[in-house]
């Protein structure tokens, strides 16, 4: 039996593609699909999606728990408790992505034609500030950040299946993926749970679409 | 504050650390079970009873598929997005002249897929088997790596163990979902791939690679789902196990001493995703 390919060659569609040859296995698609010429993948699309206001709520809310996040990050770097290099340097990697996922629902929204809600969710801004003023020790910021990085990641997972566009889902779950992948790092650091529901993330930290913005 | 293990030849987790975290892991899941398991099973029993339940939302319209690449930036509900939706698992049916290289064993893809099939697209319940086919293809994987005798740090063991259970558990609810098109059998080709090359892996970190790829296409597959899935419900129970692999990821990646920034990525991407009509479940798709 000869070596298999590796998991990453298999699943990789970049290298996939690269080595079967793009332009042949896209003509095959395009004939398989019947959905038109060549021509098509040239074509510029004339459909505009416009979100309808129940995605535009949810995508807003997003927004908002993100500028959340990152305003809750930059007290965390800037309270000076945060000692350890390699907390430091997480903390620091983790308020870039929270910047990113931002950006990514302004995207969305200005996509669906509409607008994203920068400021930083008011529930959450009023939930989170006793514990933001009261912080003492590393630990307290840790504990502080695995609690937003939870209320995100709930977030995103109980958005699933509410939207009008199923796009939507990926969007929110790429984001809530990554949130999950920061509580279980923040696990391993506090030596707490990496998986604290266990098999299957419960929503119960969830924030509602609407509330707080 | 614990310190972090310096980074070691293999692992940057010293062993009472991953021993406390499985401990830890085991025990906050007993205590929380009480309730996150009765919240999973009703999410399952629900999903289970409304699967099929067609959504009436929007439609996702667009321009006609080309086959080409998806988008390398995250998902946004734009017209590149749509690429990660039902089509692309019919898109893929036209790759006919493709085949799948597994040992020496080459499957022409057209061979593992109906016209009927390749006519109407996956159904909730055909990848909710699919799913089940994957969770139970990764727990084979796990026990392959619990029994190579290639893993030399002992506290991996117990993490092989309930990232296993936990995947165990991802199955018996995709069961559900599938109803009686569940297979309750590892996905034949993936399975074997996982397997092999857990079989072929030179060390402790090789073995470690695979599995971290395993998580990773699992997620990867998932997330793409959720553009694809037509009931109410069921998405929801997907959504619950993607953060679960996500975080399995994030463990086995810094236990490899990789860099953060490579273990946890800004967005989860469907780059890893399997195509459903390149592994079917065993006895073909039904």
């Amino acid at each position: 039996v000869k070596p298999g390919p590796s998991l990453e060659a298999i699943t990789d569609r970049r290298r996939l593609l690269g080595a079967g040859g793009l332009l042949a296995t896209s003509a095959v698609l395009l004939a398989a699909c019947g959905s038109g010429s060549s021509s098509a993948s040239s074509t510029t699309p004339t459909t505009v999606y416009r979100a309808t206001a129940n995605d535009v709520e949810i995508l807003r809310t997003g927004s908002s728990v993100e500028a959340f996040a990152i305003s809750a990050y930059d007290k965390a770097l800037a309270s000076g408790l945060l000692v350890d290099p390699n907390v430091q340097s997480a903390a620091k990697l983790f308020h870039d992505h929270h910047s990113r996922h931002a950006d990514l629902f302004a995207r969305a929204l200005f996509n669906g034609k509409s607008t994203p809600d920068a400021t930083p969710n008011s529930y959450l801004v009023s939930l989170f500030t006793p514990r933001l003023l009261t912080l003492a020790t590393e630990r307290d910021v840790i504990l502080l950040l695995n609690d937003v990085e939870r209320v995100a990641s709930d977030t995103y997972q109980s958005d699933v299946g509410r939207f009008d566009n199923k796009t939507y889902n990926i969007t929110v779950m790429q984001v809530g993926g990554t949130e999950a992948a920061h509580i279980a790092n923040w696990g391993l650091t506090l030596g707490t749970s990496p998986t604290p529901d266990g098999a299957f993330q419960t929503t119960g930290s969830a924030v509602q679409p609407a509330t707080g913005i | 504050m614990k310190p972090r293990a310096e980074v070691g030849e293999s692992m940057e987790i010293s062993e009472a650390e991953l021993l406390d975290m499985v401990r830890s892991t085991a025990e906050q899941h007993r205590d929380a079970m009480a309730t996150a398991k009765d919240e999973a099973a009703a999410l399952h029993a629900w999903a289970a009873r409304t699967a099929g339940t067609p959504e009436t939302g929007t439609p996702v319209t667009g321009t006609p598929e080309t086959g080409t690449p998806e988008a390398r930036t995250p998902e946004t509900g734009t017209l590149d997005a749509r690429r990660t939706t039902r089509r692309r698992f019919l898109a893929t049916l036209g790759a006919g002249g493709l085949a799948v290289s597994i040992g020496s064993a080459v499957v022409p893809l057209a061979s593992l897929v109906t016209p009927a099939y390749a006519a109407s697209g996956p159904t909730d319940q055909q990848l909710s088997q699919f799913a089940e086919s994957l969770e139970l293809a990764a727990v084979a994987a796990y026990t392959a790596a619990s029994a190579s005798a290639k893993i030399r740090t002992a506290s991996l063991l117990p993490t092989f163990a309930s990232f296993s259970a936990q995947h165990s558990e991802h199955a018996a609810a995709y069961g559900d979902l599938a109803g009686d098109a569940a297979t309750a059998t590892a996905n034949p080709t993936f399975g074997v791939i996982a397997t092999q090359q857990i079989e072929q892996a030179a060390d402790e970190r090789a073995v470690v690679q695979v599995l971290l790829d395993t998580e990773n296409t699992l997620s990867s597959t998932y997330l793409t789902t959720l553009g694809t899935l037509t009931s109410t419900a069921t998405p929801k129970v997907f959504a619950s196990i993607i953060p679960v692999e996500s975080q399995h990821a994030t463990v086995l990646g810094i236990s490899l001493g990789l860099q953060l920034s490579s273990v946890i990525p800004p967005f989860l991407t469907v780059n890893q995703q399997l195509d459903y009509t390149k592994f079917p479940v065993a006895g073909g798709t039904r």
